[in-house]
């Protein structure tokens, strides 16, 4: 009963955050900044999650975090479903080629996820969507990912710590579940 | 020895020395020149008073400055304090005089244009940077419905999207999603608004045969029954025809900054509102008085030549050539040509 409030609680704490940042995304920040384009820390989160938990754990919180990130953008709800999920599993094969323990590769891996999930939006926007066909702000892309590149690594301590307070595990080195 | 026996001799000197002085000098302090023998004295002891009085009054100052100082660098912190908050203070006034300007503003429009209109205030923006949709502060609670208009004293925003109970997504008409029946001002040639990116938007079917120019005011047409009848969306800045085809396209600027939006007013009854007579070239009662003078455009002012019809860019090339059609590149023919 505990391992499942303490599972339930993770899970719930994760989303909140997730709701946090895009929060600030989408308001606190284009109120100070305009429409400067600001840092994506929801994208890290979701790369957290996907490297961090289990295939089938991971694939029913993207779908939750699905539900969270869809009231703050316009973008059709079948392909925001199916960016989050392509990165997820993108990343998760990304980990188990390439994984270290630092701060250099959080802010890799979450920087490159953040121009891959705009890449994968546009591209599945150009089959599947009626109005197709369109050039996007790359610069705003790579804007996104430095920023949110920067801000990962003490996003992804503050995840660390709500795992170790509800006592769910942490990969080692090789990565490997401890 | 006895106290009377003195010297008779030596006490007679000793009284007129004394007595000597009283005799010459003046007892009366009576304003004059003084004596010769005098003046030397009195002029030294004048120069020693006149040193010792600068000396004194140097160090007098030194030390009063000093104490001012200190005075002084205390004064100074607090009104330095003072000055800051006072700053501070203006800056929040002359933001509050901005934003009263801007409700007055849309006040003054709410009463004249006829319309049942809300007020609503923009709260977020999307956020992925390739869609154009913001989020207001009014929802169903307010009467906020889908596909209500939003507009702006100067011209049309968007509608609304996805109206929740207190907040409502509205998609601007710069999203490639939006669409809006609209018209063209002078002509009357009707087309489909959709929009490109940013900045700008797309004015799409319109015939082939339609007189469209350059600078040419797009206003919306009514026959959605979501924006009232004549308000303006944008100006052309360009017309690209296909060298086959039914239709053609041209390129327009809105007239609304969605970057720069922080009030807009959601139009929950338009009451069958027409502004295409309250529009003027640029001198009406609502419009863009800005962008005429931009595109030097009047309503007594004739059309721009047509051979100023600009040819499609390679990446608006390859864009038309999916569809089909073919795109003139460097042509200089009037637009009637093959009609």
């Amino acid at each position: 009963m505990k391992e499942r409030f303490l599972f339930a609680s993770n899970i719930f704490l994760f989303l909140l955050l997730a709701l946090v940042c895009a929060s600030f995304q989408s308001s606190l920040w284009f109120q100070m900044m305009g429409y400067f384009p600001g840092p994506s820390l929801w994208v890290s989160i979701l790369v957290y999650i996907s490297i961090h938990r289990k295939l089938v754990e991971s694939l029913l919180v993207l779908i939750l975090l699905s539900f969270i990130i869809s009231p703050f953008t316009s973008m059709a709800d079948g392909i925001l479903l199916m960016s989050i999920f392509i990165l997820g599993l993108s990343a998760k094969v990304f980990k188990q080629r390439i994984y270290w323990l630092s701060a250099t590769y959080v802010m890799l891996i979450c920087g490159s996820s953040v121009i891959a999930f705009h890449m994968i939006k546009w591209i599945l926007g150009i089959y599947i969507e009626e109005k197709h066909f369109y050039w996007p702000y790359f610069s705003d892309w790579i804007i996104e990912a430095i920023l949110t590149a920067l801000l990962s690594p003490p996003l992804f301590k503050l995840l660390e710590y709500i795992d170790r307070m509800l006592n769910r595990e942490t990969m080692d080195q090789a990565g490997k579940v401890v | 020895m006895n106290f009377f026996a003195f010297d008779l001799r030596k006490m007679a000197i000793v009284l007129i020395i004394i007595a000597l002085p009283f005799l010459s000098v003046n007892m009366q302090r009576n304003p004059g020149d003084e004596a010769w023998y005098k003046k030397p004295l009195s002029l030294l002891v004048g120069a020693l008073q006149n040193t010792y009085s600068s000396f004194t009054s140097e160090i007098r100052g030194t030390t009063s400055t000093y104490i001012k100082l200190i005075g002084i660098k205390k004064d100074n912190s607090k009104l330095l304090k003072e000055n800051e908050e006072l700053r501070a203070k203006l800056g929040a006034l002359v933001e509050l005089k901005l934003e009263n300007e801007r409700f007055s503003k849309l006040l003054d429009f709410k009463q004249r244009s006829g319309m049942k209109v809300i007020a609503a205030r923009v709260i977020s923006r999307d956020i992925s940077p390739d869609h154009f949709s913001i989020r207001i502060n009014r929802g169903f609670q307010d009467g906020l419905r889908k596909l209500q208009a939003v507009i702006t004293v100067e011209g049309v925003v968007g509608y609304v999207f996805k109206p929740e109970a207190y907040t409502s997504q509205v998609l601007l008409l710069t999203d490639r999603s939006a669409s809006i029946d609209a018209i063209v001002q002078s002509t009357r040639a009707r087309g489909l608004v959709q929009g490109k990116n940013h900045s700008s938007c797309r004015l799409r079917y319109l015939e082939r045969a339609d007189d469209v120019s350059i600078g040419d005011m797009v206003v919306t047409s009514g026959l959605q029954g979501i924006f009232p009848k004549g308000f303006p969306i944008g100006r052309i800045v360009s017309v690209k025809k296909t060298e086959f085809g039914i239709s053609q396209e041209a390129q327009i600027t809105p007239i609304v900054n969605p970057n720069n939006l922080e009030e807009v007013l959601v139009v929950t009854d338009s009451g069958n509102q027409d502004f295409s007579n309250k529009l003027g070239g640029g001198g009406g009662d609502f419009g863009p008085p800005l962008l005429s003078k931009q595109f030097g455009y009047s309503s007594g002012t004739p059309r721009l030549d047509t051979s100023k019809i600009e040819a499609a860019s390679p990446q608006e090339a390859n864009e038309l050539s999916k569809t089909g059609s073919q795109p003139v590149i460097n042509d200089p023919s009037p637009v009637r040509q093959g009609d």
